[in-house]
């Protein structure tokens, strides 16, 4: 707090306006960043650009008007008497923060780096978000390293300090030095003190190009070493040696609350060092008792327990940031995939590398959950936001998929529109086709992205066309009846001419685009084979009963150019002799798809 | 409290008032010039401490204000006069004022005015200007900053003030996980701080502290040897702050796990047996379980873990807690093992009041390299605290007696310390002990002063540390 005056005599200011209005520009704009950075993850382009622009700022005012002392009040940032900034927040504000941690100035001196100003932002940024309770701003800006922003603090003075005495006397006299001068020039000096050290002594201490490196070695590794998997290694050799075994089932139960505290944080990498060191402890703690035992059993069963499924997904969506959506990903919300990609690179905190580095944890920690419930599996890891998360829930679950496949079956029934997604994709590389007749109310689904992960289900389960995937050959999404359609053409599934036949005499079928007509005429003849020859002679005749609902042709010659290509996907002698007897049709187009198709299928 | 304490408390409430007046006199010389009457109150104020205090002379001693000898002490409605008055100290290059009983209020009045009101070019030239306004004064004077002794000596009672302060941290914490099983760090780390800063600066006056033992506060004291040692060595490894600052605390909380062992077994003063020896040995686990039950999966509490479980394993892993297979130690770990047992061998203990010269210690734990210690990190520990380690009693072959107060930082000089003279050569104690570095030679080139021997101080009945504070 500053020295109040009375209120005329704070209106002249004692700095040179002008500084004081830059400072003031400075600190509005220094607010206004700290909110942006608070806002977005430092690889998304807004915080990047704030960052530099605080930096510039700050290098331009300094090499203006120098130095810039920012005294901190309780609620406010002054230069000298001049207020640059009050807090909106008596209790929330910058600058309230700064003075309840014993901030009391802050000096950015003129030889302050752009890049050390951005670093002293981003501290004052993140200060007071998620810090550690062992941190205050006093101790973040000491460890951001900033040799130019000088930090004054008040001391914490709650702890008394005691006075400093010398080891031996607390009486303050000065050591016996005279007494013990006569002494030791009377007694000669025993053997054993003589003065040994010599030069050549010495260079025994002198390191060498290889100690130097070794040394080198030695504080890179211990600069990279991850806390986490630290702390997992040292309390899984603490248990090895743990005599006492109510001592290890404690220990052991805090081992295992922080790996659920490491899941959650979506930190795998240690998650997977901690499962590692349970397969460890089975492995090396020969002499367990009973109790030992069970505790051990009932963790590692535990591992894949909801809760514990549960706690990991929510640490991967931590640390993956918001990630793309779902039907986003998928192009079936409407998002454009530019407009998923952009959205990914705006919310994910993480570059490529440390995400695949994350993922591949995902796959590693997952892979040793042999006894997770692959309904769990699939049921939990479908919420996740992010597709690679869900495919690899995905993928564990049919690594420990049974023969048992009633709990996946069980989730094509439910709500959830992403966990019958996530178990259709399971299904497909497990089920039988005996069971495909409980897909068969997942052709009528409301959910474009579920039936189209069921007909691909469908057909990877029956190894090609399969009865159940007629529905889809007249799905409302165009793209499952293409796909379905090209299965049926692939597999020559001729159990389908009935449902095509019942297409082309369906209302809907009018609204289909042209070229996806002309194709499912060319599939039904394919598949129909001669018996659908005198279906498509009467079309090429104008004979257009049963076509589009029933009714006439949408235009003149249209029926008659799919009849076409219905008889040059049955590709044989009646076609052929069906096509020349059309060849006098009064359509000019009709003709010349006509002499196209004899072509064709001479060639 | 002493009569000097308390007259002292008095001497520093004066001096927060001077400051708070001379900060209002200078805004108001500043905004209203001479002729105000917001003079009048703030001016008498002043002739009150004056008068009081016997005449005054207020001075900053390195960005720290004194009323006399008295260090005063702000409270912090009154930091920003404090920071005021620090600034026009310094934009004028005046370092104190010293004001006489008998002095006019008007002479007082002229110089603020002129102090108030002007923005100098330099520092120099504003001293110089403010200089010409009580040059016939015989009552007020001015004085330029003090210059590199004292900071010397006000470096000194820093370093001081750290090692006090740390002690208090240590013994702090150690209380709360035995009464209350919490671990409050952040005055930790912010004493951990400003150690840091101290010892990269300058480790001299950190390390000659570590001579301080207690035996009634054995841990304490040795918790804070081992950290200053433990970060001296790594600044002379070059460890950036980030990781001095992991290493300082891994150290300073290395024997945490002692907060469960009992007392009577800690201080006993004989032989342990065979169970005693096994609680002592469990310390380095009951460390990891306290850290891990109070702090969880805390980064920086794990980094500590790590120093309180290594640090009796030795780096052939014939330590203890002995493990079924090795152990790769970590670089914290074979530190601190380093400078745990330097600082436990050199120190008198309960059970062994005899402890070890600096440089017999030395001699042991060389011969230990490659198996207790890492051969390479030793020699690193031996540069850094010196042939002749910091505490070491020698006799000069001038007859004189000095102690070790700071290695020689060229290790082929290792045998060529800085002392501090303690006795001259008829083996009369000095009463202000002097500086030396034994690497100076005379004209004709040799040594001015080379050892003779090493003297037992703790047989000898010399306390070291008395000559480090």
């Amino acid at each position: 707090m500053t020295t109040p005056l009375s209120p005329d005599q704070q209106t002249e200011p004692m700095v040179e306006p002008e500084t004081a209005q830059a400072a003031r520009d400075l600190v509005g704009v220094l607010i206004r960043t700290i909110k942006q950075l608070r806002l977005y993850d430092e690889h998304n382009a807004i915080y990047v650009k704030a960052l530099a622009d605080i930096g510039a700022r700050f290098r331009a005012y300094l090499d203006e008007f120098g130095e810039l002392p920012l005294t901190i009040g309780r609620n406010s940032i002054l230069i000298q008497d001049e207020t640059l900034y009050t807090d909106d927040d008596p209790k929330e504000g910058l600058s309230f923060r700064l003075f309840s941690d014993g901030v009391r100035k802050i000096t950015f001196k003129v030889s302050l780096p752009e890049e050390e100003a951005q670093r002293a932002v981003q501290v004052l940024a993140r200060g007071g978000v998620g810090r550690s309770v062992d941190d205050d701003f006093v101790t973040l800006l000491w460890n951001a390293g900033l040799t130019a922003v000088e930090v004054t603090a008040v001391d914490d003075d709650s702890l008394p300090v005691q006075e400093l005495t010398p080891t031996m006397k607390k009486d303050g006299k000065p050591p016996p030095v005279e007494q013990v001068m006569q002494q030791v020039q009377v007694e000669p000096p025993p053997e054993q003190q003589k003065v040994e050290y010599g030069i050549e002594v010495l260079s025994t201490f002198s390191l060498t190009e290889k100690d130097s490196a070794y040394l080198s070695e030695l504080v890179q590794w211990e600069a990279t070493v991850n806390p986490g998997k630290e702390l997992s290694t040292i309390l899984v050799d603490v248990m090895l040696v743990e005599k006492d075994e109510q001592e290890f089932l404690d220990t052991f139960g805090r081992y295992m609350a922080l790996l659920t505290e490491f899941l959650s944080q979506g930190r795998l990498e240690v998650a997977v060092a901690q499962t590692r060191g349970l397969s460890r402890l089975a492995a090396e703690r020969t002499d367990m008792t009973q109790s030992m035992r069970e505790a051990l059993l009932s963790a590692v069963t535990a591992l894949g327990s909801p809760s514990n499924l549960n706690a990991l997904k929510a640490g991967l969506e931590s640390r993956l940031g918001e990630g793309e959506d779902d039907d986003a990903a998928e192009g079936e919300d409407g998002t454009t995939p530019e407009q998923a990609k952009e959205e990914e690179a705006v919310t994910t905190p993480l570059t490529e590398e440390e995400r695949q580095q994350i993922l591949a944890d995902l796959t590693a920690y997952l892979g040793q959950l042999r006894s997770a419930d692959p309904q769990q599996l699939v049921r939990i890891g479908a919420g996740s936001r992010h597709k690679a998360v869900r495919d690899a829930f995905c993928a564990q679950a049919i690594r420990v998929c049974s023969d048992d496949r009633s709990g996946i079956l069980d989730l094509l029934l439910e709500r959830d529109n992403k966990v019958v997604r996530a178990a259709l994709m399971v299904l497909a590389r497990v089920a039988q086709p005996s069971e495909l007749t409980r897909f068969a109310h997942v052709g009528t689904h409301p959910d474009v992205g579920i039936r189209r992960q069921a007909m691909k289900a469908i057909c990877q389960i029956a190894g090609g066309a399969h009865i159940q995937m007629l529905p889809y050959l007249s799905d409302a999404d165009p793209r499952i009846r293409h796909e379905a359609l090209t299965v049926v053409t692939d597999a020559r599934f001729s159990e389908a001419a009935d449902t095509l036949h019942d297409i082309i005499a369906s209302p809907a079928f009018a609204t289909w685009d042209a070229g996806e007509r002309r194709e499912l005429c060319t599939t039904l003849g394919l598949v129909g084979g001669d018996r659908m020859v005198e279906y498509f002679r009467g079309a090429l005749e104008q004979k257009k009963s049963g076509w589009f609902g029933g009714g006439g042709a949408k235009d003149d010659d249209s029926a008659a150019l799919y009849a076409v290509a219905g008889l040059k996907g049955v590709g044989s002698a009646a076609a052929r002799q069906a096509l020349e007897g059309g060849k006098q049709h009064p359509s000019q187009r009709v003709r010349t798809a006509i002499d196209k198709a004899l072509r064709d299928m001479k060639g | 409290m002493s009569d000097n304490d308390a007259s002292d408390k008095v001497t520093a409430a004066r001096g927060a008032e001077l400051i708070q007046q001379f900060f209002a006199l200078l805004r108001i010389a500043r905004m209203y010039g001479a002729n105000n009457e917001a003079w009048t109150p703030a001016l008498a104020k002043v002739h009150k401490v004056v008068t009081e205090e016997g005449g005054a002379v207020l001075r900053l001693h390195d960005k720290l204000p004194y009323l006399g000898d008295v260090r005063i002490r702000m409270e912090r409605e009154g930091y920003a006069a404090q920071e005021g008055l620090l600034e026009a100290f310094a934009s004028h290059n005046v370092g104190g004022i010293e004001i006489d009983v008998g002095y006019d209020d008007e002479e007082l009045k002229t110089l603020l005015t002129a102090w108030g009101s002007s923005t100098p070019e330099t520092p120099e030239g504003g001293f110089d200007f403010l200089d010409e306004f009580i040059i016939t004064s015989d009552f007020i004077r001015l004085t330029r900053p003090m210059t590199a002794a004292p900071t010397d000596e006000n470096q000194r009672e820093m370093s001081k003030a750290i090692y006090a302060r740390t002690l208090s941290v240590v013994e702090d914490v150690m209380d709360s996980v035995k009464i209350s099983q919490t671990l409050p760090l952040k005055r930790a780390k912010r004493v951990m701080h400003r150690m840091i800063d101290d010892l990269l600066a300058d480790p001299t006056n950190l390390m000659g502290l570590t001579n301080l033992r207690c035996y009634d506060e054995y841990t304490f004291h040795h918790s804070v040897n081992v950290c200053v040692l433990s970060l001296s060595l790594g600044r002379r490894l070059g460890l950036p702050r980030p990781m001095l600052e992991q290493l300082g605390m891994s150290s300073l909380f290395h024997d945490i796990g002692k907060s469960r062992v009992p007392i009577e077994v800690l201080n006993k003063p004989g032989e342990f047996n065979e169970e005693e020896w096994d609680i002592i040995r469990a310390h380095p686990v009951y460390g990891v379980k306290t850290l891990v039950k109070i702090k969880g999966a805390d980064e920086l509490a794990s980094r500590v873990m790590t120093g309180s479980f290594e640090h009796h394993m030795n780096y052939d892993n014939s330590g203890y807690p002995k493990l079924p297979k090795p152990r790769s130690l970590s670089l914290y770990g074979r530190m601190i093992s380093l400078c745990d047992c330097y600082d436990a061998m050199t120190s008198a203990r309960v059970y062994n009041r005899t402890p070890f010269t600096p440089e017999r210690a030395l001699k042991f734990m060389l011969s230990k390299a490659g198996k207790a210690f890492d051969p390479v990190l030793i020699k690193v520990f031996v540069n850094t605290v010196g042939i002749f380690p910091v505490g070491t009693l020698l006799l000069l072959d001038t007859g004189e007696m000095a102690v070790v107060s700071k290695a020689n930082d060229d290790p082929v000089l290792g045998d060529r310390p800085e002392v501090r003279v303690i006795s001259d050569k008829h083996g009369k104690p000095l009463a202000d002990p002097v500086d030396l570095a034994l690497d100076e030679k005379t004209a004709g080139g040799t040594y001015q002063r080379n050892i003779k021997r090493i003297l037992d101080a703790a047989e000898l009945g010399i306390d070291v540390s008395y000559y480090f504070l």
